[in-house]
């Protein structure tokens, strides 16, 4: 139909459609004056206008959770932007209202309302603020938002994940080591504390561009699994973990100590001197052979046969280094 | 990635579209399309029940990149009209995708986008819409405007009757007729 039939059309039509059905196909038939092709095309417009499917009149919309974006304040925070997204939920770069300082704002997806979950939220968090050391991102505040959406206000850290900052910038070994040894020494000082990280990762550990090394979500598998944040993990038990990076007695839902994070530095450790996980490569690259026996004793499946703590990785890598000095 | 637009960018191109000035437009919907993109994928299931349509993604993409006080009215209703070519360019590029991904494999694709999905219209309908609005175009370019500034803007009748400069009722009438016609021919296609 070019536009000028169109035009003719859509007149005869709207004069139709005003008119009460009974009078309607008289008109259209006397307007159309003996064009049957005309007749039709109006006809069929008025039959159209009876049943116009409903997705016509309303723009189309989405079902699901609109996550809080771009300028919502969620109590003293304004969120800036998202920066992650992780299975407990969404981070989001956002501004302390009140200092103007940046922080990371992690939303707890899948949480549920009780006064008595909030106490203990909250008393989990004392014992987690107090760990105060520089290679540790700090956890600033926990909160309810609205008093339904646990919220995690965290130390707002600008560095890559550990991994690829040592591949993108072909650090040397020694440096690599450098890297884990920092991380190692974070976590002794979080367990004389009394805290598990228990999902020490790459994407957990940062390192800032001066080569600071950050671990960040101290804890946090702890405070969300205890406290059963997750309706899904109550009901089934589950932990929160990374699989791929979990140590035996997590997988088999045995206690969870501090030898559990020395597994994870062992395969932290694996992972920053081949950029692969333990295992993963079919064809085994070769490791020198110190390095493998401290991979080996901190990957051992029995906890108590691991290194009794993160500082004896630290002085077992120290000693490499010190045999290794031209590396 | 390229470098995302600031507001008094955004301000004074939506006064140079204003102006007639065709090539600000052409600037602009790359923009907005990236935005309504990265908004449309905060889109998650969830746990609530809520949703978000198109009207309230373009208002989020708005208070974003183009609430200001140096804006007049009617640069503020091109502002709509540009996102609502580009919301219309985000739909019909993830129904595709997600079409061609369906063909692609027996697998179930579990893509970043799987939460965003429109409801009460499938991606079928979304695409047969799109050809249809091209094929309304040819016949009334007027029409096919108000469909896509309602439909992918949530633009009201008040608001396309001022960025058009014709009256709410010339609006109304357009519509009818419009819908009447993407109606007849959404049945014919069944």
């Amino acid at each position: 139909m070019n536009s000028d039939e169109w035009d003719v059309v859509q007149r005869i039509f709207l004069h139709a459609s005003e008119l009460v059905e009974a009078e309607r196909l008289m008109y259209v038939r006397k307007a159309s004056q003996g064009n049957e092709q005309l007749y039709q095309a109006v006809v069929e417009l008025l039959d159209a206008d009876k049943d116009v499917p409903s997705y016509l009149e309303n723009p189309p919309a989405w079902s699901g959770r609109f996550d809080p974006v771009l300028n919502t304040v969620i109590d003293a925070y304004q969120i800036v932007e998202e920066i992650g997204r992780g299975g407990m939920g969404q981070v989001y770069l956002a501004r302390d209202l009140r200092t103007n300082d940046q922080v990371a704002l992690k939303m707890v997806q899948g949480a549920r309302h009780s006064s008595r979950l909030l106490k203990r939220f909250l008393l989990e968090q004392r014992v987690m603020a107090r760990l105060d050391h520089p290679y540790i991102a700090r956890l600033i505040e926990v909160g309810f938002w609205k008093e339904a959406i646990p919220y995690l206000v965290m130390e707002y850290v600008e560095g890559e994940p550990i991994v690829s900052y040592c591949i993108d910038r072909e650090l040397s070994l020694y440096e690599r080591l450098k890297l884990v040894r920092d991380v190692c020494t974070a976590i002794q000082y979080a367990h004389k504390n009394r805290v598990v990280h228990r999902d020490i990762k790459p994407s957990n550990i940062l390192v800032k561009p001066m080569g600071q090394v950050k671990v960040l979500d101290f804890g946090i598998a702890k405070l969300l699994e205890e406290n059963s944040v997750f309706e899904t993990l109550t009901r089934t038990g589950e932990r929160i973990m990374t699989p791929a990076y979990a140590a035996p007695e997590q997988l088999k839902g045995e206690p969870i100590t501090r030898a559990t994070d020395i597994y994870m530095l062992g395969v932290l450790l694996h992972e920053v001197i081949t950029g692969e996980r333990p295992g993963v490569s079919s064809t085994k690259k070769e490791m020198n052979g110190g390095l493998q026996r401290i991979i080996d004793k901190a990957l051992q499946p029995n906890p108590s046969n691991r290194f009794g703590s993160a500082k004896k990785i630290v002085t077992a890598l120290d000693q490499y280094i010190l045999r290794n000095v031209d590396l | 990635m390229e470098e995302p637009i600031s507001r008094q960018e955004v301000t004074a191109l939506l006064q140079e579209v204003q102006a007639g000035n065709n090539q600000a437009l052409d600037i602009l919907i790359p923009h907005l399309y990236r935005e309504l993109r990265a908004l449309a994928r905060k889109v998650r299931s969830g746990r609530a029940s809520e949703t978000i349509n198109t009207t309230a993604l373009v208002h989020e993409a708005y208070i974003k990149l183009a609430s200001s006080d140096a804006l007049e009215m009617k640069s503020r209703l091109h502002f709509f009209r540009i996102a609502a070519r580009a919301m219309r360019q985000v739909l019909v590029n993830e129904a595709e995708k997600r079409k061609a991904e369906k063909r692609g494999g027996g697998a179930e694709v579990t893509s970043f986008d799987e939460g965003l999905y429109e409801k009460g219209m499938k991606d079928d309908e979304l695409l047969s819409l799109h050809e249809l609005l091209k094929q309304l175009e040819r016949m009334s370019e007027r029409q096919a405007r108000i469909v896509e500034f309602r439909f992918f803007a949530g633009m009201n009748t008040d608001e396309i009757a001022e960025l058009l400069g014709v009256s709410e009722r010339t609006v109304m009438r357009d519509w009818k007729v419009a819908r009447a016609w993407l109606a007849s021919h959404i049945r014919k296609a069944d």
